[in-house]
Formats: structure tokens, C-alpha cells, sequence
């Protein structure tokens, strides 16, 4: 992995206000925490079938395995709920999703959604999350980490057939990362996603 | 290079959306990175010649995020009326009322003085990503104050440190492929140019501070103990003492057995540049360790047989 010192002048700042916080309303002088804590997780619904089950099905063709860490820290559902609920999205065009994603992320979420449906796109075949963990946690925030392998995925056309997919698209399993912020009611919410597509070598 | 791409990226994220080629979520980051500072959702521009063309030492920000002054109440209200179509899509149970209920906040600014601040943090620190996550994601700023949390000078001032970067060391030894046990190895640096180095980071209309490195001394450590070599440092400088035929050694190492027995049979003599770092201005009361760059070479060192023959 490459590790080169990067210096960057970004545009985020005013993005991130213009961004964050869902329907928050402003907390003035709200301190980072010093120290890093495990808080609850508000409890969420399940998106689709059994919770924890290890495998879970969208629509007929498109299966989802979870392969969930001994330890299930509720943290741990925040990314994997979000993964099911956008391929329901996708696959079932349920549009009733985005409640565990702050405002900033949103039009992450809805850009990749319509990546599919704009074209009627969907998928089959069996993606599957392991290596859930949290990588960090400092204080009312967190890093969550998750591989993601969609080699065994087939795109399918609008009409239903098998097609070839753009070779942008992952031929091997990557790490996909999202930062997590604790609100007042002990909810977490996705505030941006992250990826590393050398970050899960087999 | 990449990570620079990505972070710029993050920072049109809701502006101009991502290619829509795309189909992994978001953002690419280097999971693990862990040298030097590479900001991110950050306004802090990085410039001087001392931030490219080195290599960093490694120096961590004591803080991995942090609150920077952002949009004034005009821009910040329009920025969030026009996220409006996420806002009713991703919110269960939507509806005018409560959208109108999360923009008065914004609302309420116009014509206050002062300045949204929102949280930027520091990618190549482990924790980096967790802390930006603990930050709420935006506070209005009254002018003149810095809210906990919030950028300080002394901050901007690790900001550039933490980006400044001193180039390794070009050694020339003489002798310079093989040396000998009781021959002096003289040591010195072939970059003679740059010995002042220097990184501003600018938050721009804001504040901004400048830190500059002088290479001042050269450590010379040969690799083995004080009953092997003796290490002559005393009259190196800080770029040490080139060969010249008949001077006075003073820099350099004098190897007193032979590197025969050594792993690979060489000893491994190291030289690093102490560069001691100072804030311009003294703009802010701070003492930075001195940044250090290391070169190793091998040096074989045999020993010079002679035959005594009685006339």
C-alpha cells in the first residue's frame, strides 16, 4: 500500500457545512471528546429477514452473506444496513431508505443508487461483507470498516440480460470505510464513505 | 498522488457529484497511512519549497481534527436550502414543516456576525477519520473567537511542521568504496545546495504560519561499538568536511578493526541532517523537534597487510 505523505489544500470545509448533520439542529461549541468510547447504538430496524443470519436475500436473484465477527458490536450494523437497504434500492426500487445517513452523505447514496436505476440496471448473484470491524472510535465518532467482494455479481440489463460490466468496476474485493457520527439520541449515522480498493487483498 | 485526487474529490462531494463511473461508495483513502499530514474536508492551503522534494520524519498533529472557520450566514443558508431534494428523500416521514424546522437554524444567522465552522481532520492519522466523526458538523462562530476544538495558530503552526519535508542525505565518503582498519573515512554531503527549508499553511483570509528548517549539524553513527571505530563529528558542520589531500581530519569515522566478521562483512555507517525548526515571526510560542533525515551506507573495511623484510 502505497504511504506517500500527501499535502492537500481541499474545498471540503465549506462542503461539509453545506453537508453534514441530516436534520440536526446546531449544537454550538460542541467539543471533540477526548476520550474514545464504545456508546450504544439506537436500536434500528432490520432491513430485510433475520438479523445476523449471515445470508440475506434481495428479491429472487441477489443474495447478500454477512459474515458477522464473534463480537457484535452494534456499531458493526451501521454499514451493513446501509449496504442492504441500497441494494433493495436497486433491485426492488424501495426507495425507503437513508435513515442512518447523515445530510453529507446523502448525495453519495442517492449518486450511486441512480448509477443502476437510471439505466435499469440491477444485479444477481451473491456480494458478500466480511472483515466487519471498527477501526477507531474517538469519542461521539467512528471509523467502520468492511470488506466488500462483488466478484460473484453479474450485471443485468434493462431487459434482464447478463451484460458486461464497465471495467471500472471492482475486480476484487476492496475495503469500503465509513465514518460514523453518534447524535444526541444515541443514534449513529454514516457521515461520508471511504474507500481503499487495495484494502482487502484475499 | 492519489490521495490528493480523493481529497479533493471529498471536498466537491456535494458540489459536483463523483464520475459516475463510480461504483464503489465514495472516496479512495490510503486505510493505514500513517506519515506526514494529508488533510482532509480541510481549507488550509500547503506551500513552500520545504513541502515536496524530502521526505517527512514522521511528525503527528497532537489533535487529528479540528473546527476551520467556513461559510458566512448567506452562503451556509444557500448551500442548505438547495441539499433540499435530499433532504426529503433520505428523511422518513418528510415534510415541509420539518424541513423548515432544520433551516431556521441556518435562517436565524443572516446578518449575525460571525462565521459557520465546520470539522476538517488529518487522514494519516490512525484515528483521524474516527475523531472528524465525533465533531458535530458545524457550529456558528461569533468573529474574534475560536470555539473548543476549534483551529488555533499554534494548530496551523503543527500543520506545518507536520507537512514539512528535509531531503536525505547525498553521502560522499573518501574512501568511498572500501576503507581500512586505522584510515580515516571522511565524510561529508554532495547536496550542497538547500540548508533552509519552508512550509506556510494558510487558512485562506484567515490566518496562516510559517515554519522554517536550517540544516545545521550532520550525526555520524558507523554502525558498531566505540571500541571498533572512532567517530570524529566535531568539525563536520552542517554539511561535513570534503577530502583534501593533507587536511586535518575532522569528520569522518576511523574504523580500528576490520568489518571481516560483520554481517555481509561491512559495517553500516549512518549520517543523518539535524535540522532544527523554528516558527517565522515567533509568531507563536513553540518548540518543535529538530526534523532528521538518515542515508546508511555500507563500508567494507579491510586491513592492510604488510611484509617486513630484513635487508
Amino acid at each position: 500500500m502505497k504511504r506517500t505523505p500527501v499535502l492537500v489544500a481541499g474545498l471540503g470545509a465549506l462542503v461539509l457545512l453545506a453537508g453534514c448533520g441530516g436534520g440536526a439542529p446546531e449544537r454550538v461549541y460542541t467539543p471533540a471528546a477526548a476520550a474514545p468510547s464504545q456508546e450504544k447504538t439506537a436500536a434500528r430496524s432490520t432491513p430485510t429477514e433475520t438479523p445476523g443470519d449471515g445470508t440475506i436475500s434481495v428479491g429472487r436473484q441477489l443474495r447478500i452473506q454477512v459474515d458477522w465477527p464473534e463480537r457484535r458490536d452494534p456499531l458493526l450494523r451501521l454499514f451493513v444496513d446501509y449496504y442492504v437497504e441500497s441494494w433493495k434500492a436497486v433491485v426492488l426500487g424501495d426507495g425507503d431508505f437513508g435513515d442512518n445517513l447523515e445530510l453529507s452523505a446523502m448525495p453519495e447514496a442517492d449518486r450511486w443508487v441512480r448509477l443502476f436505476t437510471d439505466k435499469g440496471w440491477s444485479m444477481k448473484g451473491v456480494t458478500r461483507l466480511y472483515d466487519i470491524r471498527v477501526k477507531a472510535t474517538y469519542g461521539k465518532g467512528a471509523q467502520v470498516n468492511t470488506c466488500v467482494d462483488e466478484t460473484g455479481l453479474s450485471l443485468l440489463s434493462a431487459e434482464g440480460q447478463v451484460v458486461k460490466k464497465p471495467s471500472t468496476w471492482p475486480r476484487k474485493p476492496f475495503l469500503q470505510a465509513v465514518i460514523a457520527h453518534r447524535d444526541d439520541q444515541g443514534t449513529w449515522r454514516i457521515r461520508t464513505f471511504l474507500n481503499d480498493k487495495e484494502g482487502c487483498p484475499r | 498522488m492519489k490521495s490528493l485526487l480523493h481529497v479533493l474529490a471529498a471536498g466537491l462531494l456535494l458540489l459536483d457529484p463523483p464520475p459516475s463511473d463510480g461504483v464503489v461508495h465514495g472516496k479512495g483513502f490510503e486505510n493505514g497511512n500513517t506519515k506526514g499530514v494529508e488533510l482532509a474536508f480541510s481549507k488550509i492551503v500547503i506551500t513552500g519549497d520545504g513541502a515536496k522534494g524530502g521526505r517527512s520524519d514522521g511528525y503527528q498533529l497532537k489533535r487529528p481534527c479540528w473546527y476551520e472557520p467556513g461559510a458566512d450566514a448567506a452562503e451556509m443558508l444557500k448551500t442548505q436550502e438547495g441539499l433540499r431534494d435530499f433532504w426529503f428523500k433520505f428523511t422518513k416521514n418528510a415534510t415541509e414543516e420539518g424541513f423548515q424546522k432544520f433551516i431556521q437554524q441556518f435562517k436565524d444567522k443572516i446578518g449575525k456576525p460571525g462565521r459557520w465552522w465546520g470539522p476538517a481532520y488529518n487522514a494519516s492519522d490512525p484515528k483521524g477519520e474516527a475523531c472528524f466523526g465525533s465533531l458535530d458538523p458545524f457550529v456558528f462562530v461569533p468573529p474574534g473567537t475560536t470555539p473548543p476544538s476549534g483551529i488555533t495558530i499554534q494548530e496551523l503552526a503543527e500543520i506545518a511542521r507536520a507537512a514539512l519535508t528535509v531531503p536525505e542525505p547525498q553521502l560522499k565518503l573518501s574512501p568511498d568504496a572500501k576503507s581500512y582498519v586505522n584510515l580515516p573515512t571522511w565524510v561529508w554531503l554532495d547536496d550542497a545546495g538547500q540548508t533552509r527549508r519552508t512550509v506556510t499553511a494558510t487558512i485562506p483570509g484567515v490566518m496562516s504560519a510559517t515554519v522554517v528548517a536550517t540544516r545545521q549539524d550532520i550525526k555520524i553513527d558507523a554502525g558498531t561499538a566505540a571500541d571498533r571505530a572512532e567517530v570524529r563529528q566535531d568539525g563536520c558542520g552542517a554539511s561535513g568536511k570534503p577530502y583534501v589531500t593533507g587536511g586535518a581530519f575532522a569528520c569522518g569515522v576511523r574504523y580500528l578493526r576490520a568489518s571481516i566478521d560483520q554481517p555481509r562483512e561491512v559495517y553500516q555507517l549512518t549520517v543523518t541532517t539535524v535540522w532544527p525548526v523554528q516558527v517565522a515571526g515567533n509568531a507563536v510560542p513553540v518548540q518543535f523537534a529538530p526534523a532528521q533525515a538518515s542515508t546508511t551506507r555500507d563500508v567494507p573495511v579491510g586491513e592492510v597487510q604488510s611484509n617486513v623484510k630484513t635487508p
